[in-house]
């Protein structure tokens, strides 16, 4: 037998662990064996179970017959605890800034979109308004077309038919025109609409027309059809 | 009166048949024994079976016994032998019961179920003892004992709530239980 003491045993570290199940079973095994083998662990290890062994009577005896107690906690009623419009708000804003800075930031982004697409669909409308003032008054042809002389007697069918097809011609012509120049340009930026905006507020304001210069006759469509009307009846 | 020899003669008388003799011994060291059974085997039962057979086998042996060692030693190296050996029969799940090869006489060696008045007030007074010498000892080392015993943590748990080294949990337990153990000799348990 080692006459070895407990504190200069290898196995010393082991003691504890093993006395709470807690090595491996390559180690249970090892110290097993060295306990059969030396006695100063042996007698240390009885010594210390001696102890362990007291404190788990003590606490078998005077605590493990414990009820557990019932822990009452006072919450309030839901009565008592009514959120204000204030706890509202500030539970609102309580929850992170991020929540309503986001929804606000997202709420003007939409509105600015919103004012760009409108502001684009009325440069859109003044522009194409402004090139048919000026496409009615470059083009004779559509002015004299409301101001057709009545043919005389000694105009034959032939010419009439003739004028009226040119008339019908420059009619096409300017409509084709302001179909065209209401078409927004998709590659239209802000600020092409911008100045688009600008000048076409100077051509308007060269070519503002007075009260009494307004052609009678705007609406062509009437026009072309009593023209047809009357080269039907003039054959 | 053999309340006043050592073990040593108690079992030089022992060994002369004299069955008061080891009944003396068996009292002295009875609870130390099932203690020690306790701590290899972890159950109650395990450990009061163990203890039982530990004694049977000494008295079966005591005429083998030199005097080389301590009693306590020659006890206890029984006791760990008997452990080892349910340990055995547990994993094999066979069960030797002894209690039938023994005749009348091995049954004086059995630890009394009974309790008179007189073991209920010295268990108390024990309990009392246990229960100071434990809030006496440092914080440090009552705060590892009571995880280890009361809440049950392993040594893995303790050391990641306390933040502490394994190896200084280990060893904290080891103190404590030390400690312990000599504050619990200052004052005599008696066997219940």
């Amino acid at each position: 037998m080692k006459d070895v003491t407990f504190s200069n045993c290898k196995f010393s570290s082991d003691m504890v662990p093993y006395m709470y199940a807690e090595l491996s079973a390559a180690e249970t095994s090892s110290f097993e064996s060295h306990l059969l083998e030396c006695t100063a662990c042996t007698d240390e290890f009885a010594s210390l179970s001696i102890a362990r062994f007291e404190v788990y009577d003590w606490k078998k005896v005077e605590f493990d017959g414990l009820e557990t107690p019932v822990f009452s906690i006072p919450f309030e009623s839901s009565a008592d605890a009514a959120p204000s419009w204030i706890d509202k708000l500030r539970a609102a804003f309580s929850a992170g800034w991020a929540v309503p800075t986001v929804a606000f930031a997202g709420l003007a982004v939409v509105c600015v979109f919103a004012g760009i697409l409108v502001s684009t669909r009325n440069n859109a409308d003044v522009a194409a308004d402004l090139r048919d003032t000026r496409t009615t008054a470059e083009n004779p042809a559509v002015e004299t077309a409301a101001a057709v002389v009545e043919p005389g007697p000694s105009l034959n069918s032939s010419k009439a038919e003739t004028r009226a097809k040119s008339q019908f011609r420059a009619i096409n012509a300017s409509a084709a025109k302001r179909v065209q120049s209401r078409r927004v340009p998709r590659s239209a930026s802000p600020s092409n609409l911008w100045e688009l905006k600008e000048r076409s507020a100077r051509n308007f304001q060269k070519n503002v027309p007075r009260l009494n210069e307004f052609v009678e006759d705007e609406d062509t469509s009437l026009r072309l059809a009593e023209l047809f009307d009357d080269v039907g009846t003039r054959n | 009166m053999l309340t006043d020899l050592t073990d040593e003669k108690l079992v030089e008388l022992a060994v002369l048949k004299n069955s008061e003799a080891f009944g003396e011994i068996v009292k002295r060291w009875e609870r130390k024994i099932f203690a020690l059974c306790f701590g290899m085997l972890g159950r109650e039962d395990d450990a009061r079976d163990a203890a039982q057979e530990t004694f049977i086998a000494a008295y079966r042996n005591i005429a083998n016994f030199r005097g080389e060692a301590k009693v306590s030693s020659w006890l206890h190296r029984i006791a760990v032998n008997q452990c080892l050996t349910t340990k055995r029969r547990a994993k094999t799940r066979s069960e030797d019961f002894l209690g039938d090869e023994f005749g009348e006489e091995d049954r004086v060696f059995v630890a009394p179920a009974h309790r008179s008045p007189a073991n209920t007030t010295e268990a108390t007074e024990r309990l009392t003892i246990v229960r100071q010498a434990v809030s006496s000892l440092p914080v440090d080392l009552r705060q590892v004992i009571v995880m280890k015993e009361f809440e049950e943590m392993t040594f893995q748990e303790i050391s990641e709530t306390l933040d502490l080294p394994l190896s200084t949990v280990k060893s904290r337990l080891y103190t404590a239980l030390r400690q312990l153990r000599l504050k619990l000799d200052r004052v005599p348990l008696e066997i219940s």
